[in-house]
C-alpha cells in the first residue's frame, strides 16, 4: 500500500512539473522585451564604483523607534545617491547600540537623547571615542502630563497637575491596581524621566493622590495609551512627542491636552524639577576615528536640520501608506525642499538625477 | 455423558461475528463469506476475529474456551460483556439480548451480572488490597465499611488475610491473582468470565490457583466462561471445552470426547500434550464399548473379587488400583450400584497409546468453516495486490508503467527546467506579484478591536479577578515577616527534598534580602504562583477532553506548538487591549507561554495509564466519571506533576519578558537595570530569578517523586 502510494505521489508531481514547463515554454515569448530594459539599470550602479575608494563604510545606529528610522534612511539615501559612500545600519535598542557605537561596531548615532543616556555619553567623550557633529529634532519637543481631550473637556477644571488633588478629579483614574489613587503612566522603568516624574510628584506633593504605575516598555505604554483612546477610558499618562503616536491622537482620536506646569527654567529644574520638561536635547554623534576620514560627511551633519514639520510630513507619509523607511526616504527628498539647503551643490545634482532615473 | 445435563442455560451466544477495520458494517460478514483470513484482509482491509460463534453455557457449567493466540478467544470473552462491540450475532444472558443495552443498562449489566478476572491482573497499584477487592462495589456506591467487610470475607477464601493493607506491587504474581479473583468474587456475580487468569503465573503457582478456583467453585457453583491456551488446564477445569482457531469453534465437547476423538489435526496437536489416561474416564470408555450391559451390585461373571472400578474414576486411576488384576473388571457408579464391565486390556491401551486422530466423529460438533484458511499473523507484504484496481488511462498510465528511479529523475529534471524557464522569463529576485500581508493584518487587528469592545465587561471582570487575586496574595507574602517566609521554605525543602536544598534555599533568600531584592522577589512569587494556578485550572480539563477525544488531541496540538513558539511580544502587545497594562497581561502572556507542558502531560499521563487497569474497570461497570476519578487521574498524577513543573519553570523564564508590559518584581529590578546599562545589577536580579526556580523546581520533583514511587512500590 505504502509503496504505491508514494509512487502515486512522484507521478503527480512529475505531471505537475511537466505542464509547468509547459507554461514557462509559452511565457519565454517575453524574454526579448524583458531583457534591454534590465540592462538599462546596469550602468547607473558603474559611477558608485570609482567614487567609492578609500571612502569608509557608514554604519548607522538603526535604533529601534521611527523618528530615528527614518532619519537614518534619509541620511543614507543623501549620504550614498549625493555623497557616494557605501552605508550599512545595524537595528537595536537603545542600550545595545550606545554600546556598539564605543566599540565601533557602527559609527554614527542620529538620535542620542539626553540626558537619558547621559551617564554613557559622558564616559565615551571624556574617553575620546565619539563627537558630537550635529543636532537632531530640535524644535518642539515636550514631555510631561497627559490627559485625552476627551477627559479634558468633560472636566474643565482639570487644567494643572495640583489639581489632581481635587478628589472630584483623581476619582477618574482610580483603578483596581492604584490603590486607591489616580493611576498615571510612568516612563520606562530604567529612562532618566522615569525618576524626574517620581521627583515632580513629590514636590508637587502628589504622592498620595497619584499612584505612578511602571509600563514595562515603550511599545507596551504606546499599546495601552492607545487602547484607552479607543476605549475613550480615562487616563492619566506621561509621553512625549512629537512621535507616530502624539500625531495619531491628535489626527485620528480626538486630541490630548498636556497638564500645564510653570515655565521650564535651569534654576527650577536643577532644585527639584518642579516645572515644565526642557526641549529634548536629542545629537548626532560620530566616533572620532572617522571624522577625519569623511569631513563631508561631518559638515553635512552640521547643516542637518529635521524639523517637527519635516518629522511629521514624512512619518504622515508612512502612517497613510504603509511603506518601508528607503521608501519613506525617497518620498521625502522628492516632495520636500529643506534638505537640498543642507547639502554642497553638487551633491544636490547627483541626488535629483538619482530620483529622476 | 453431559455434565450440564437438564440445567438451565444462562449464556447463549449465536451466530456471532467480529470483524476489526474500517467501515466495517453489519453486512460484512455476508461479503466476506468463504474468503479465508488473509484473503478478507486483502481484499475488504479488515481482521476477522471471530466467525459464526453459536454456543450454550449452561447454569453453575465451567466452560473452556480454548486455542492458540489470535484465535480469537480473548475476543470472544470481551464480546459477552461488550468490552468489544460485536460486529453482528447475539449474546443473551438468562434470556435478555446483551447487545441490545443502552449504556445505562450495559453498566448495570457489567456491575451485577458479570465479572472478569485478567491475564494481566488490572489492578489498581495506587490502591491496597482491600480496596482493589472492594473496587467492583465501590462504583456502585456500597458504604465503605460494608463493601470493606464483604472484600474481607473474600480475600480470607482466597487465602490473603493479613494482606489486605499493602499495595498489589508488594505481592508475588500469584498473590496478585488472588487479588483479581477476590475482586471478581467480591461483587457476587452470577457470570465469571476469566481470561487465561493463570497464563502468566508459573507451573507450581498455577497448579495452585486452578486447585483454589475448583475449591472454590465446590462451594459458589458460579457459571464460568474461562479462556486458556493450555489444555490440561482446561480438562482439569471445565465442564465442556470449546477449541478455537481462526475466529471459529472448531470442536466443542467434554474433556473426554476432546482428547479422545480431536476433529482435525489440529486439536490434535492440543491433545498430544495430554496422555489420555490422565482425562478419560473408566464410565466414558465403558460406554464406547457398548459395556453397559450389566446392571445391579453383583459381580458379573468372568471378574475376580474385588476386580471392580468406580465410573468416574479416570483411566490411570483405575490402572493403580487395579494394576495386578487382568480379564474384566467391574463398573460402578458413585453409589456402588454395578453399571457394566470393562476390559483391562482397554484400559492400558488407552494408558500406552496415542489417540487416533478423526476415528470417530461422533459426540463431538465439529465446525471448520475455514479449513482452507491460511494461519493468523500473515504478513501484509505477502499479500498479492488485487487484480481488479481501477485502470488508469493515458499519461498516468504511461508514467505509473516506469519505475521509481526512472520517476525521481524526470521530476528533478521538470524541477530544473522549470527554474531555468522562470529565471530566464522573469529575470533573479522577481517578487511576488500580490502582497496579502497588509490586508490580512488589517482584518485581524479590527477583529482585535471588535473583540476588545464587545467582550469589554467581560475582560474587565477577568482582569479584575485575576488582579485581586495577585494583590491578596502579593499583600499576604509582604505582610508576613521575611524571617517566617524563610523558616518556612527552608522547613520545606528539608522535609520534601533533602538537607542541601534546604541549605540551599536558606542561603539563597538570605542573599536575596542582602541584595535588597526581598521585596521584588516576593512579588515574583506571587505572580508566578497566580499564573501557575491559572495554568493548571486551565491545563487539566483540556488535558482531560484531548485524552479522552482524538479530535480535541488533534485540535489542540498545533494551538499548543504555536503558544511554545510564537515569539511573546507578538501576544504581549494585545493583551494590553485585552487588560490593560501591568500584572494582568503579564500574568496573560505568561500563561499562554507556560500552559501547555501541563496539558500536554495531563493528557499523556491519561493516555499511558495501562489499558489492562482501564478496561479491567471498565468490565466491572464504570461510568466514564468513576473511571476517570478513580483510575485514570490517580494513575496519571505523576505524569501531570511532571508537566505543572515544567509549567512552574516556563513561567519563571516568562518574568523578564512579563515585565516588558508592566509586571512588578524580579523582572522589573532586571529590566531596569539593562535599559540603564548596569549589567551587574542585571545579573543579580537574574541569579534571584534562577535560584527561585531551582528551589520550586527541587520541592515538586520530590512531591512528584514521593508520589512515584507510592504507585510503583509498598506503602503503608
Amino acid at each position: 500500500m505504502r509503496t504505491t502510494s508514494w509512487k502515486g505521489a512522484l507521478i503527480l508531481l512529475s505531471l505537475a512539473m511537466a505542464l509547468m514547463l509547459v507554461f514557462a515554454a509559452c511565457d519565454g515569448d517575453d524574454e526579448e522585451e524583458a531583457e534591454p530594459e534590465a540592462m538599462t539599470t546596469e550602468p547607473a550602479a558603474a559611477p558608485a564604483e570609482d567614487a567609492m575608494m578609500e571612502k569608509p563604510t557608514l554604519i548607522f545606529s538603526d535604533l529601534d523607534w521611527v523618528s530615528a528610522q527614518i532619519q537614518n534612511a534619509i541620511a543614507r539615501k543623501i549620504l550614498e545617491d549625493g555623497y557616494g559612500y557605501t552605508t550599512d545600519a545595524v537595528f537595536g535598542g537603545t542600550v545595545p547600540l550606545m554600546e556598539a557605537l564605543t566599540r565601533g561596531d557602527t559609527n554614527i548615532t542620529m538620535e542620542i537623547w539626553l540626558p537619558n543616556q547621559q551617564e554613557a555619553f559622558d564616559s565615551a567623550i571624556a574617553e575620546g571615542t565619539i563627537e558630537v557633529i550635529g543636532n537632531s529634532l530640535e524644535d518642539n519637543w515636550q514631555s510631561g502630563f497627559i490627559i485625552p481631550n476627551y477627559v479634558a473637556e468633560a472636566n474643565p477644571g482639570l487644567k494643572t497637575p495640583d489639581d489632581l488633588k481635587n478628589p472630584e478629579y483623581m476619582e477618574l483614574f482610580v483603578t483596581p491596581d492604584s490603590k486607591g489613587k489616580a493611576r498615571m503612566l510612568n516612563c520606562i522603568p530604567g529612562w532618566e524621566c522615569e525618576g524626574i516624574n517620581l521627583t515632580k510628584l513629590e514636590t508637587y506633593g502628589l504622592t498620595d493622590f497619584v499612584e505612578p504605575v511602571n509600563p514595562g516598555s515603550d511599545t507596551a505604554l504606546a499599546a495601552e495609551i492607545r487602547s484607552s483612546f479607543e476605549k475613550q477610558e480615562p487616563v492619566l499618562f506621561y509621553y512625549w512627542g512629537p512621535t507616530v503616536l502624539s500625531h495619531e491622537l491628535d489626527t485620528q482620536l480626538g486630541g490630548y491636552t498636556i497638564l500645564e506646569e510653570a515655565e521650564y527654567s535651569d534654576a527650577c529644574w536643577d532644585a527639584d524639577n518642579a516645572c515644565s520638561y526642557p526641549v529634548a536635547e536629542v545629537l548626532i554623534v560620530m566616533r572620532t576615528d572617522l571624522i577625519e576620514k569623511a569631513p563631508d560627511v561631518v559638515e553635512f551633519f552640521k547643516n542637518w536640520d529635521f524639523n517637527a514639520g519635516n518629522q511629521l510630513a514624512a512619518e504622515g507619509y508612512q502612517g497613510e501608506s504603509g511603506a518601508d523607511y528607503p521608501d519613506v526616504a525617497e518620498w521625502f527628498l522628492a516632495n520636500t525642499d529643506d534638505w537640498k539647503s543642507w547639502v554642497t551643490p553638487d551633491a544636490l545634482a547627483k541626488i535629483e538625477a538619482a530620483l529622476a532615473g | 455423558m453431559n455434565r450440564s445435563g437438564e440445567k438451565d442455560t444462562r449464556v447463549s451466544v449465536s451466530g456471532l461475528w467480529k470483524i476489526f477495520g474500517e467501515g466495517v458494517g453489519p453486512d460484512f460478514p455476508e461479503k466476506i463469506q468463504g474468503l479465508s483470513k488473509a484473503e478478507a484482509q486483502a481484499t475488504h482491509n479488515c481482521v476477522v476475529a471471530l466467525q459464526d460463534v453459536n454456543f450454550d453455557v449452561a447454569d453453575g457449567e465451567t466452560f473452556v474456551v480454548m486455542g492458540l493466540s489470535g484465535s480469537g478467544k480473548s475476543t470472544l470473552v470481551r464480546c459477552i460483556n461488550r468490552l468489544i462491540e460485536p460486529t453482528v450475532g447475539s449474546v443473551a444472558i438468562d434470556g435478555e439480548d446483551v447487545l441490545g443495552y443502552t449504556e445505562l443498562e450495559l453498566t448495570e449489566f457489567r456491575r451485577k451480572k458479570t465479572a472478569m478476572v485478567f491475564q494481566q491482573f488490572g489492578l489498581l497499584p495506587h490502591r491496597t488490597v482491600i480496596e482493589n477487592a472492594a473496587f467492583g462495589l465501590e462504583i456502585q456506591d456500597v458504604p465503605q465499611e460494608e463493601r470493606e467487610a464483604r472484600a474481607q470475607e473474600v480475600l480470607d477464601l482466597v487465602g490473603l488475610k493479613g494482606w489486605e493493607n499493602y499495595r498489589p506491587s508488594a505481592l508475588s504474581g500469584g498473590m496478585q491473582q488472588r487479588v483479581g479473583l477476590a475482586r471478581a468474587l467480591t461483587s457476587d456475580p452470577e457470570i465469571m468470565l476469566m481470561d487465561e487468569p493463570f497464563s502468566a503465573l508459573d507451573p507450581l503457582i498455577r497448579r495452585d490457583m486452578q486447585n483454589e478456583l475448583i475449591r472454590i467453585q465446590e462451594s459458589m457453583r458460579k457459571t464460568t466462561i474461562f479462556i486458556t491456551h493450555d489444555l490440561s488446564e482446561a480438562v482439569k477445569l471445565g465442564t465442556r471445552i470449546a477449541i478455537m482457531r481462526d475466529g471459529a469453534i472448531i470442536q466443542l465437547g467434554t474433556p473426554e470426547e476432546i482428547v479422545a476423538d480431536p476433529v482435525d489435526e489440529y486439536v490434535a496437536d492440543f491433545t498430544r500434550d495430554v496422555r489420555p489416561s490422565t482425562v478419560l474416564t473408566v464410565g466414558y470408555l465403558m460406554e464406547k464399548q457398548g459395556g453397559r450391559s450389566a446392571v445391579g451390585t453383583a459381580a458379573p461373571a468372568g471378574t475376580a473379587i474385588g476386580a471392580e472400578v468406580v465410573a468416574g474414576q479416570t483411566v490411570d486411576e483405575a490402572l493403580a488400583e487395579q494394576w495386578a488384576t487382568s480379564g474384566s473388571l467391574a463398573v460402578k457408579d458413585e453409589s456402588g450400584t454395578l453399571i457394566g464391565v470393562i476390559d483391562r486390556e482397554a484400559l492400558l491401551q488407552v494408558a500406552f497409546e496415542q489417540p487416533a486422530i478423526g476415528k470417530n466423529g461422533n459426540g463431538s460438533m465439529a465446525s471448520a468453516t475455514n479449513g482452507a484458511g491460511a494461519q493468523a499473523g500473515s504478513s501484509a507484504g505477502a499479500v498479492p495486490a488485487p487484480e481488479d484496481a481501477p485502470k488508469r488511462r493515458g499519461i498516468m498510465a504511461a508514467l505509473s508503467g516506469l519505475n521509481t528511479p526512472t520517476l525521481i529523475v524526470i521530476t528533478v529534471l521538470g524541477m530544473v527546467g522549470l527554474t531555468a524557464a522562470l529565471l530566464a522569463t522573469l529575470g533573479t529576485g522577481e517578487a511576488f506579484p500580490v502582497d496579502w500581508g497588509p490586508g490580512i493584518a488589517t482584518t485581524v487587528d479590527d477583529s482585535i478591536r471588535w473583540f476588545t469592545r464587545t467582550f469589554a465587561p467581560f475582560l474587565d471582570a477577568i482582569s479584575d479577578t485575576v488582579l485581586r487575586m495577585l494583590l491578596v496574595l502579593e499583600d499576604f507574602l509582604l505582610w508576613l515577616p521575611w524571617i517566617s517566609v524563610v523558616i518556612a521554605l527552608v522547613l520545606l525543602a528539608w522535609r520534601t527534598v533533602n538537607y542541601k536544598i534546604a541549605v540551599f534555599c536558606l542561603a539563597t533568600f538570605i542573599a536575596v534580602g542582602l541584595v535588597g531584592y526581598w521585596e521584588s522577589a516576593m512579588e515574583t512569587v506571587a505572580l508566578i504562583i497566580v499564573a501557575v494556578i491559572l495554568s493548571i485550572v486551565i491545563a487539566i480539563p483540556i488535558g482531560i477532553l484531548a485524552a479522552r477525544s482524538n479530535l480535541v488531541d488533534g485540535m489542540i496540538r498545533p494551538v499548543l506548538d504555536m503558544m511554545q513558539t510564537m515569539p511573546a511580544y507578538v501576544y504581549l502587545v494585545p493583551g494590553i487591549m485585552l487588560f490593560g497594562i501591568g500584572n494582568v497581561p503579564a500574568i496573560f502572556a505568561t500563561v499562554i507561554y507556560a500552559v501547555p507542558p501541563a496539558i500536554r502531560l495531563t493528557n499523556l499521563g491519561i493516555r499511558q495509564v495501562t489499558p489492562q487497569v482501564v478496561e479491567a474497570a471498565q468490565s466491572f461497570g464504570t461510568t466514564k466519571r468513576q473511571l476517570l476519578f478513580k483510575v485514570q487521574l490517580p494513575m496519571a498524577i505523576p505524569t501531570i506533576m511532571a508537566g505543572v513543573n515544567q509549567t512552574i519553570m516556563m513561567a519563571l523564564a516568562m518574568v523578564v519578558v512579563a515585565s516588558l508590559v508592566g509586571a512588578g518584581g524580579l523582572g522589573e529590578d532586571v529590566l531596569r537595570a539593562l535599559n540603564r546599562f548596569k549589567p551587574g545589577e542585571a545579573l543579580l536580579g537574574g541569579l534571584a530569578i534562577v535560584a527561585l526556580a531551582i528551589i520550586v523546581d527541587r520541592i515538586t520533583q520530590a512531591w512528584a517523586k514521593e508520589r512515584q514511587e507510592a504507585l510503583s512500590t509498598e506503602a503503608k
